[in-house]
């Protein structure tokens, strides 16, 4: 029975700015609820017991939710006390929050204070007798399989599978059980959560540079920013098997495909590294 | 004669001549030679003056993500941020690069670089990276460390970094001076100004890359990594590069009304595991889903690679594919704005290249 942990917090709607579970979060959720029956969830927010987005979370099948009750605040703390008391095997948690900061810090600031593997942006999860092996996403769509020992906090964002829907009825079943922050052993207060010498302003809408050239003559300063060929661009008036060729060839040299049978990649060697 | 006569062109029969002179001198090249397909000159290289810091009072490493071992417009933005933050303590800029990296560092602004050998076959290189970092900012009192906020790269580096120093990082900075940094928060609705701290995550766009000048990019002891053996990278595995979404694909094969042989069109993109992408009209009859239209209203892909099959390339379209490096189209109209805009024009019937291509594609892919 694998003990699972999920980080949760509350999200903005992207439209009406409510209160609702964050996108990140839920997927993180989902991601755990696919595990099954093989797999004990335990949910953990930190913030307000009463915040009615929690009800979301739980719409989405969980039987009970823990909140750390803290006030605003560095909640890094709290988090690590509780995990490290519950000792969870996977802990899951969204890459960034919708509110506040977002940094994406805290699973890598409880990963390390936990001594946990961390591995970002997880799609898959499947335990494997004494670890586990973990999907992660790539750039461009690429996928890597790892295999990590446990504890293990994971990342989750937009390229793992969408969280399922929340229900009325579940959400209204759910219980949500509060601990307050000061009985947990280890943490002495709360720390503000944003320093005093920081300012925070609305997001200015910032203007797209233009890569232009600040050196040159004014001819080549004009050339440089008209739309031209690239060096080497061709217009070839070719029949339809010469054609194919031409355009195989281009491919090749420019690195967009392969000739030759695709390589196992089960082989379980280092394939074109990040 | 007056000078004003010198200058107009002459009239004979009524007919504009144009001094053939002033077009070879100015380098703008005759159709001819376009059309012949002999690639145009390019502009001789300036030579750019050297700048070398023989005492820096400070360093500031910049650790750029590579792709496919190159440096990326964003890697070239995060050396200019470190720049920008060295100029102002007159140090130095330390670029981390793996000892595969061919790039030209000394042009992209780094003083002094530091390479690392690719690891063993299976290390997670986010997690025997990280330590190495700390342990070469703590060895040259680094004032400030950078890397690029991107998700699986940079950005996983960075965090596991500051979270090793014990740092607050500013994350998602969008612009950066010597005393400023400015970061979005609050799902890119808020902005936090503060001084740059010790580690930074630099979006682009965040400073200007280095052109002005050629720095040294002298070379330091290489940095070795550990192993840790927690956590084992297995390699890549196997996606179905047609689930993946437009956005983010490296190939796209592209349709427009030129084409009617669908069954060519998709055993193509099999083939060669490229998305499928179409232009406004062929989502209109209905012959691909809206979700795969290119263009101004669907979406702007910015693959490596792009082939357009009997797309004219109406100013939408193009606006879709606007930062696409590598675009091939086939068409029978030479004059297309597609056309112009490709790297690889070949003007054939796409109906008859598109199987041609694909049974070419399946014979080198067999390997026969």
């Amino acid at each position: 029975m694998l003990d699972v942990a999920v980080l949760l917090s509350v999200g903005r709607h992207p439209a009406s700015g409510r209160a609702v579970r964050a996108e990140l979060d839920a997927r993180a959720l989902e991601l755990a609820l696919g595990l099954g029956e093989g797999a004990r969830i335990h949910a953990i927010h930190a913030g307000d017991p009463g915040e009615l987005a929690l009800r979301d979370y739980l719409g989405m099948g969980l039987a009970e939710l823990t909140v750390l009750a803290a006030r605003d605040g560095d909640v890094a703390d709290a988090l690590a006390a509780h995990l490290a008391r519950l000792r969870p095997a996977v802990v899951l948690a969204g890459s960034r929050a919708e509110r506040g900061e977002a940094s994406g810090m805290l699973p890598y600031r409880l990963a390390h204070r936990l001594g946990s593997q961390l591995i970002a942006n997880a799609v898959s999860l499947t335990p494997l007798g004494a670890g586990a092996r973990v999907i992660q996403a790539l750039p461009r769509g690429g996928r890597r399989a790892l295999q990590a020992a446990l504890p293990l906090m994971l990342t989750v964002d937009r390229a793992a599978p969408a969280a399922r829907m929340s229900a009325y009825g579940a959400a209204r079943l759910g219980r949500i059980r509060a601990i307050a922050v000061e009985s947990i052993e280890g943490v002495a207060g709360t720390v503000p959560a944003v320093p005093a010498d920081w300012r925070e302003r609305p997001a200015r809408v910032r203007p797209r540079r233009l890569r232009t050239m600040v050196q040159g003559s004014a001819s080549e300063r004009l050339r440089s920013i008209q739309p031209v060929h690239a060096s080497g661009a061709r217009l070839l008036d070719l029949d339809p098997p010469q054609a194919a060729r031409a355009i195989w060839q281009y491919l090749l040299d420019e690195g967009l495909a392969e000739a030759g049978p695709p390589s196992d990649p089960e082989s379980g060697s280092v394939r074109r590294g990040v | 004669m007056s000078r004003r006569s010198e200058r107009r062109p002459r009239r004979e029969s009524g007919v504009v001549r144009r001094d053939p002179r002033s077009e070879r001198t100015s380098g703008v090249p005759s159709a001819a030679a376009v059309r012949s397909g002999t690639p145009l000159p390019s502009p001789a290289p300036a030579v750019l003056p050297q700048v070398t810091i023989e005492q820096p009072q400070a360093i500031v490493m910049a650790v750029p993500d590579l792709e496919r071992g190159r440096l990326t417009a964003l890697d070239r933005d995060l050396i200019g941020a470190a720049r920008v933050l060295a100029d102002a303590q007159r140090g130095a800029v330390l670029v981390v690069v793996p000892s595969s990296c061919a790039d030209d560092l000394g042009c992209a602004g780094a003083d002094r670089v530091v390479r690392y050998e690719a690891p063993a076959a299976g290390t997670h290189l986010a997690a025997a990276l990280a330590p190495a970092l700390v342990e070469l900012a703590q060895r040259y009192q680094a004032s400030h460390v950078l890397f690029a906020d991107t998700l699986t790269a940079g950005g996983d580096l960075g965090r596991r970094v500051a979270a090793q120093l014990d740092e607050r990082p500013a994350v998602r900075a969008i612009a950066l001076t010597a005393r400023e940094a400015v970061c979005r928060s609050d799902a890119g609705r808020r902005e936090i100004v503060r001084a740059p701290p010790r580690v930074l995550l630099v979006e682009a766009g965040c400073a200007e890359p280095v052109t002005g000048a050629r720095h040294q990019a002298g070379a330091l002891p290489e940095l070795t990594l550990g192993t840790p053996a927690a956590v084992i990278d297995l390699g890549a595995v196997a996606v179905d590069r047609s689930a993946v979404p437009l956005v983010e694909a490296e190939l796209i094969v592209s349709a427009g009304a030129g084409v009617s042989d669908w069954n060519s069109f998709h055993r193509l993109a099999a083939q060669l595991g490229a998305a499928e992408g179409a232009s406004r009209v062929v989502c209109d009859q209905g012959c691909l889903p809206r979700d795969r239209q290119i263009g101004a209203s669907g979406w702007v892909v910015e693959p490596r690679g792009y082939l357009a099959f009997g797309i004219s390339g109406a100013p939408q379209h193009l606006q879709g594919i606007a930062r696409c490096d590598r675009v091939v189209a086939v068409n029978c109209d030479p004059h297309a704005p597609m056309m112009q805009r490709a790297d690889l024009a070949i003007v054939a019937d796409a109906q008859q290249v598109m199987p041609a291509l694909a049974d070419l594609v399946e014979r080198e892919k067999r390997g026969a």
